[in-house]
């Protein structure tokens, strides 16, 4: 048979996707538990609560990285679904997060801190996955 | 795209998951490719006709085809 370096790459059950992501997924938990613990309790200034400050930003660039390795590992039509699921979710985020920006500036909605984007994204990834199961 | 994978598939005797570790790809893209959620490229397309020793037109309907070949 003519194997492919496909053979050994399925989805989700793809180790390295998972260990990358549970990876990046864990330091962005325990990054924003850190600060909320140790900020408050002035544990943290200067440059070394900078360095805390962007340590989740860290651990989205690394699942953005993960993914892009993903991607490029996948056949061709898990390659193209779960694009247009990233895709889906990533504007549907920004709709969200534009729609209640505007009713913030506007219509005095509550302030919707920016670092509530990232879940967001991954919770409307949940919720399309289903809904989009063709590559065209 | 209309094929005729499943038919050639039965044909070989091959699970789902034989004929993708023939064309190289997941079990989920020929489930997918059966079910006509993922047109082929044109790679996938050639290794499907290689596999089956068959012209690419005889596994995947040419949508674009006004006449039938003679």
């Amino acid at each position: 048979m003519n194997n492919t370096d496909a053979d050994n790459v399925t989805w989700p059950g793809d180790r390295q996707y998972i260990f990358g992501t549970t990876a990046s997924m864990g330091l962005y938990v325990i990054s924003i538990l850190a600060l909320s613990w140790a900020v408050p309790r002035g544990l943290l200034s200067g440059p070394a609560m900078y360095a805390a400050i962007l340590t989740p930003s860290l651990a989205i660039a690394i699942q953005l990285w993960v993914t892009m390795r993903f991607l490029g590992r996948v056949d061709e039509y898990v390659r193209g679904v779960t694009t247009k699921r990233f895709l889906a979710s990533a504007m549907l985020s920004c709709i969200v997060a534009t729609t209640w920006g505007f009713f913030e500036t506007y219509a005095g909605a509550a302030h919707m801190p920016g670092w509530l984007i990232y879940p967001l994204f991954w919770g409307l990834f949940g919720v399309v996955t289903p809904f989009i199961r063709t590559s065209r | 795209m209309k094929n005729q994978l499943r038919v050639l598939r039965a044909g070989k005797g091959w699970t789902q998951e034989e004929l993708g570790k023939a064309l190289g790809v997941s079990r989920q893209a020929v489930n997918a490719l059966e079910s006509e959620k993922h047109d082929p490229s044109l790679d996938l397309a050639y290794r499907a006709a290689a596999i089956f020793d068959l012209p690419v037109e005889d596994i995947f309907e040419n949508p674009h085809r006004l006449l039938p070949r003679a």
